[in-house]
């Protein structure tokens, strides 16, 4: 479907756009309402922070933009194309190659070094050589500042260092979008700092849509947009 | 080629990580397997005990080729069905013309009466090929697959007997017992004055007697005319299956024709170079013969119309082999299940990494598939050695052994070829993979990415 980074050429005004979605949980015969009838453009090349509460509903529409979770009403547009109709495999390839997360507690591969975790996504990816895998991850790499590190296992880094791995993991297919949930709630504020300028940097360098969430007002002074989210609607 | 490596190196690496609880995996699929190449190796073994049992002790070659039917009638309607030198020749003929032949043996088998002076025994007897008769009881095969038989073998062999005085005769051991010739064969045993016409109440008469070699057999020719041969016992010979050791004895095939004043043959015996070649020979035989259209039936010396003893035990090695496969396959397969289940519940925050960074679930599904099928690899090549290791000192400690169907004891042995590991194992890694396939596909479709990515 996305055959290539090419292939997400903006073509439409906004990289995602979210229309009266809902998202629903059920916990036994007890309804939870996440989301209701929330609607967003995101457009491209944005660095948008989505705040909110604890339980506002920040992690699901994270999740539903990501395609890591399906709506229980509503559409998603990406890039022109609703997911409602897409097949498990589509989203698969979409988050192969357009999407990618970086997740508050780093999930990285244990059993792979820093380089391999790096790696990872692009073994998957048949578009992509072993010559040119290998140019992306030594720029990564670099770009992330984790070159003397290349062959440690992530349990010899530190929170903040893991953190940056996880970043360099998520650029290195070189995404339209990347999503960032509470990418900084595991790190002191100094390394918090550091890792917002890093993806402040990569949003500019590469020009890759940022969509982060957080509760810290003091990161939302550094983004160019603040969508506040509060019981499952934007306010 | 890429997505393939890091699958491998994901799955290796793994499986690493839980070291215990997978050496314990491991244990069990080694134990298992190691058990159910024990139990092929002693099927193994008996099927080839019993092989050559039959077609080199009892001179039936792998081929047997009577006249049609002559195999359940040659005894009691001997002129019908026997084959004459003419018949004899022309089976060889066409036996060489199919291929694959080492040698080719005639053999005459007739019921008699085997007297001391004093008492006799009813026998069957054996007239020997002696063409080729060193190279069947010498027979690489027999030295190798029926050690025990061989060795118990006492004085000389009909091919060893020189002395050409009177027809040498081979008793086995129950009959010599029966006609107190229970003695060691050698030359200073031998008796040197024993009573012309013995006193059979007198002890000293009777013990002369088993001191002496001479025996007579009384054969009925097909006229039903009686023919006494002098014969001398020059050895014991075992024929390896139980109700043929107590009335069979064996003479060479010339004397028992002169006898009979004829040159008939019961069968003709069919040696082959290669065992596995069996089957496919004997159906070109009969192709031949009902093309042809000649009197003659070949059979197989294990089949089930001469050699009903092999079906059955084989049929009983088998039942037990596949109940001892059902059983170690379900525990084997449990234990996968058990791996299988234990791994992907304990790494869904993995499992929901790598899809969200965009592995199909098959592709998640996989990684798990190559830990099992390494975990059984790794089962399967050190069960197959702990198998060969066992198998080594079992041998050595030659284990008395009294298996159905064989006269006295012979050793405890086990035995496989190379084929026999490969094919368990195949069979073995086939088995848990189609297990890793069903686990892993049950269980990678389940629950969101979310949820996977949630878990703890």
């Amino acid at each position: 479907m996305f055959q290539s980074i090419s292939d997400l050429t903006p073509s439409t005004e906004s990289a995602r756009t979210l229309r009266g979605l809902h998202k629903i949980y059920w916990s036994g015969d007890v309804q939870i309402v996440a989301l209701r009838n929330l609607n967003l453009d995101i457009p491209y090349q944005d660095f948008t922070a989505i705040i909110g509460t604890s339980g506002a509903g920040k992690s699901t529409l994270m999740n539903i933009i990501g395609c890591l979770e399906a709506p229980s009403a509503g559409d998603l547009w990406i890039c022109g194309k609703n997911t409602r109709a897409m097949s498990e495999s589509e989203k698969s390839d979409l988050r192969s190659k357009a999407i990618s997360f970086v997740f508050q507690s780093f999930n990285l591969i244990t059993v792979l070094s820093v380089y391999e975790n790096i790696e990872l996504p692009l073994m998957i990816r048949k578009d992509v050589s072993p010559s040119q895998r290998k140019d992306i991850v030594r720029e990564t790499i670099q770009k992330v500042g984790l070159e003397k590190f290349a062959h440690f296992k992530p349990n010899k880094l530190s929170g903040g260092q893991r953190q940056r791995v996880a970043i360099a993991r998520a650029i290195v297919t070189r995404p339209s979008i990347v999503l960032a949930d509470e990418p900084t709630a595991n790190l002191d504020s100094k390394t918090a700092q550091q890792i917002m300028d890093l993806l402040i940097e990569i949003n500019e360098h590469y020009k890759t849509t940022f969509i982060f969430s957080t509760h810290d007002e003091k990161l939302i002074n550094r983004v160019r947009r603040v969508v506040r989210i509060e019981d499952g609607t934007i306010v | 080629m890429s997505a393939n490596s890091v699958l491998w190196k994901l799955a290796f690496r793994s499986l690493l990580r839980q070291r215990r609880r997978n050496f314990i995996s491991l244990t069990m699929i080694a134990l298992g397997f190691a058990s159910l190449i024990l139990v092929a190796a002693h099927r193994y073994r008996g099927d080839h005990h019993m092989q050559t049992t039959a077609a080199y002790l009892n001179r039936k070659g792998q081929i047997s080729v009577y006249k049609k039917d002559g195999h359940l009638r040659h005894l009691s309607d001997q002129r019908k069905y026997s084959l004459s030198k003419l018949e004899q020749t022309d089976i060889a003929s066409i036996a060489n013309q199919v291929g694959g032949v080492e040698m080719v043996g005639n053999y005459l088998v007739i019921p008699g009466l085997l007297s001391n002076g004093c008492s006799s025994v009813p026998v069957i007897i054996t007239g020997i090929d002696m063409a080729v008769e060193t190279s069947v009881s010498n027979h690489p095969r027999v030295l190798y697959w029926t050690p025990d038989l061989y060795d118990i073998r006492k004085g000389v062999t009909l091919n060893q007997e020189t002395s050409n005085k009177l027809t040498p005769i081979m008793t086995t051991p129950m009959v010599a017992d029966q006609l107190g010739k229970g003695i060691e064969l050698n030359a200073t045993s031998v008796a040197t004055n024993v009573p012309l016409v013995p006193d059979c109440m007198n002890k000293e008469h009777v013990a002369q007697l088993g001191k002496d070699p001479q025996m007579q057999l009384l054969l009925r020719d097909a006229l039903g005319d009686v023919t006494v041969i002098d014969v001398s016992q020059i050895g014991r010979y075992r024929t390896g299956t139980l109700f043929l050791d107590d009335v069979s004895v064996a003479v060479p095939l010339l004397p028992l024709q002169e006898g009979l004043d004829s040159e008939i043959a019961t069968y003709v015996g069919i040696y082959l170079k290669d065992i596995d070649t069996r089957e496919a020979t004997l159906s070109a035989l009969n192709l031949v013969f009902t093309q042809q259209n000649l009197p003659y039936q070949a059979l197989s010396s294990t089949g089930k119309e001469l050699n009903m003893l092999y079906d059955g035990i084989m049929k009983w090695f088998w039942a037990v082999e596949i109940f001892v496969y059902l059983l170690l396959g379900f525990i084997i397969l449990i234990t996968i299940f058990n791996f299988l289940t234990m791994s992907i519940l304990e790494r869904r925050s993995e499992i929901g990494t790598l899809r969200a960074i965009g592995f199909k679930p098959w592709l998640v599904a996989r990684i798990f598939q190559i830990e099992s099928f390494l975990l059984s690899f790794i089962g399967v090549v050190f069960g197959g050695a702990l198998a060969h290791v066992t198998m080594l000192i079992i041998n050595s400690l030659e284990i008395p052994y009294r298996p159905p169907g064989v006269p006295g004891v012979i050793h405890f042995i086990l035995a496989a070829d190379f084929a026999l590991y490969i094919e368990r194992a195949i069979s073995l890694l086939i088995l848990t993979t189609l297990c890793s396939f069903a686990v892993t596909w049950w269980q990678s479709y389940r629950g969101s990415i979310n949820k996977l990515l949630t878990s703890t």
